[in-house]
């Protein structure tokens, strides 16, 4: 039967997820305890860094060619903000209904049945909306090492003269 | 955890990162990646708006990742890069029974008086070299209002005063035609720590010499910035029952070096006070004469061929007013004037002034020369080249 996850569970599954992802990416990691500034997760390599907020869910809402995710404004907003030093990035996990299957155990392996998506917000436009905005999570951007890779190519741009222009 | 908002921005971060061997590699509008060479070869990411919601969090990651490569607390790496462009001098008051790292109210309250009051005196000096017996100059009051206290350090008792310091390549340029008076802000509370530093050195020399100072070496050390005031305010903190020692030490900014012939660290028990008490009680019925210093740049400079003396305007602040200052001054003097117009170099000057409201300020030169409060002052580069004629008259 399923069973509805506690907030700090799905938290605490998306952290581990992105800290497998990055670990494998070679990169490094900032847990931020308290969200003041929109961000769950900074991620490093060579004084680059991305600023990831990170979404569990259970029951996510499919939309063609994707997933959806309502923001709230002033998250986004801090997220989006162009004066930033690194990319505000939404990272949306999707894990089982039923919490018992969030992790199964195998003779030389556990297998976490999680999957996410992301989303670049750094540059992005104004809400049109109040209280919540509408995040497009495309199917073709899962939440992968190469995909954090990508991550850092935009946190490469706002390091050229022209950085502002990225997005 | 909750980061607070970061006491610098990016000009202390990038100041700081300079003086301690990092250089930029790239940079944007928004951000700048900066590298040390070495066997870690670590590159930190320098944030470049203040008002961006990530500013707090990439100052922390900053601040730790220098703490980490300095092998330094977090604390102490955040104070160096928010005072890099401050001089901090530290009044440590130390006792055997301030073993726990307080101070009695009565000793504590005269050790926060007295850093105004040192304060105060040597602003004093710094605008003229005599006693002012509670007739202070406004400008010293005020400067003494600009300078911030830092927090209190355990240890002993240590009070730190923050006064501004200005990285020379951020003064003038060569031939500069009028003076900023926003640097010459800054320049003030710089020569004023550099007074303190001096008279203070001065003070400590007496007092740990093997005889007792003569009148005329007492005299000799108002012009390095002793006033009976400065005496007093030394005297009242180190005589208060729970304070044994008083050290100050000058941690100068690390953007601009030290000025030239100031200690880094003076030091007085109860014995030097009783000699300070005696250039004190001198000090107190000496006679003054008025010699005034001003401070600025060289902004004129006249003199015909067959002439003795050369016509040199110099442009200062007189009571927060742009004045030019108009002055005969000797070969020697005139070439010194023509190095320091040549290189953009400040220079004090000493002598008697006379600035009628709407005439023409002049004065009486007894000595002139760079201003010894900053680096970059040296005349050593001086050639012997004929003295340069600037304009007929």
């Amino acid at each position: 039967m399923a069973t509805e996850a506690t907030s700090w569970q799905k938290e605490q599954v998306s952290r581990a997820y992105v800290h497998v992802l990055a670990t494998q990416g070679g990169y490094t990691i900032c847990d931020w305890n308290v969200d003041k500034d929109g961000v769950d997760m900074t991620l490093r390599t060579r004084g680059l860094m991305v600023d990831v907020q990170l979404k569990c869910t259970q029951s996510p809402r499919v939309v063609r060619g994707g997933y959806s995710f309502d923001l709230d404004i002033e998250t986004y907003d801090k997220l989006r903000d162009p004066d930033r030093s690194a990319p505000g990035h939404l990272a949306l996990l999707i894990v089982p209904p039923d919490v018992g299957r969030w992790v199964t155990h195998h003779p030389e392996s556990i297998v976490l049945a999680c999957h996410g998506y992301w989303a670049s917000l750094h540059g992005a436009g104004e809400a049109r909306s109040k209280g919540t905005t509408a995040i497009s999570l495309p199917e073709h951007q899962p939440l992968t090492s190469k995909s954090i890779g990508a991550m850092f190519d935009t946190a490469r741009q706002l390091l050229s003269p022209a950085g502002r222009e990225v997005n | 955890m909750v980061h607070p908002e970061p006491d610098f921005g990016p000009e202390e971060i990038r100041s700081y990162l300079k003086v301690t061997g990092w250089t930029p590699v790239s940079g944007g509008a928004v951000a700048e990646l900066w590298r040390l060479p070495g066997p870690s070869d670590e590159v930190v990411l320098v944030p470049m708006k203040p008002g961006a919601p990530d500013f707090t969090k990439r100052a922390h990651i900053l601040i730790g990742d220098l703490a980490r490569v300095e092998s330094r607390d977090v604390r102490t790496v955040q104070d160096a890069v928010a005072t890099v462009f401050n001089d901090v001098t530290d009044l440590h008051a130390s006792h055997p029974t301030l073993s726990d790292g307080s101070i009695p109210l009565e000793s504590g309250y005269e050790l926060f008086i007295s850093a105004k009051r040192l304060r105060v005196a040597s602003a004093a000096a710094t605008i003229r070299r005599q006693g002012h017996f509670r007739n202070f100059p406004i400008r010293a009051r005020e400067q003494a209002r600009d300078v911030r206290l830092g927090q209190t350090r355990r240890g002993s008792y240590i009070v730190p005063i923050i006064s501004q310091a200005r990285a020379p390549e951020d003064v003038y340029s060569p031939g500069q035609d009028r003076i900023d008076v926003g640097v010459e802000e800054t320049l003030f509370d710089r020569r004023v720590t550099a007074t303190m530093s001096r008279a203070l050195g001065v003070l400590e020399e007496m007092a740990g010499a093997d005889r007792e100072p003569t009148p005329s070496e007492i005299t000799d050390s108002v012009g390095e910035g002793v006033s009976y005031e400065l005496c007093q305010a030394l005297s009242k903190v180190v005589s208060a029952d729970a304070v044994g020692t008083l050290a100050v030490i000058f941690n100068w900014s690390r953007v601009a070096a030290p000025p030239p012939g100031t200690p880094p660290l003076v030091e007085f028990n109860q014995a030097a006070i009783d000699v300070v008490d005696r250039v004190s009680a001198q000090l107190k019925t000496r006679i003054y004469t008025s010699r005034h210093l001003i401070y600025g740049i060289v902004t004129d400079l006249s003199r015909h061929p067959d002439d003795e003396t050369g016509r040199v305007g110099v442009q200062t602040l007189i009571n927060r007013r742009v004045r030019t200052v108009w002055m005969d001054l000797r070969d020697a003097d005139y070439h010194a004037a023509v190095h320091c117009h040549d290189t953009g170099v400040p220079v004090r000057v000493q002598g008697s002034l006379t600035s009628p409201p709407g005439g023409q300020a002049t004065m009486e030169v007894d000595d002139f020369g760079p201003d010894p409060s900053l680096m970059g002052t040296s005349l050593d580069t001086a050639t012997d080249a004929e003295t340069p004629q600037r304009r007929d008259v």
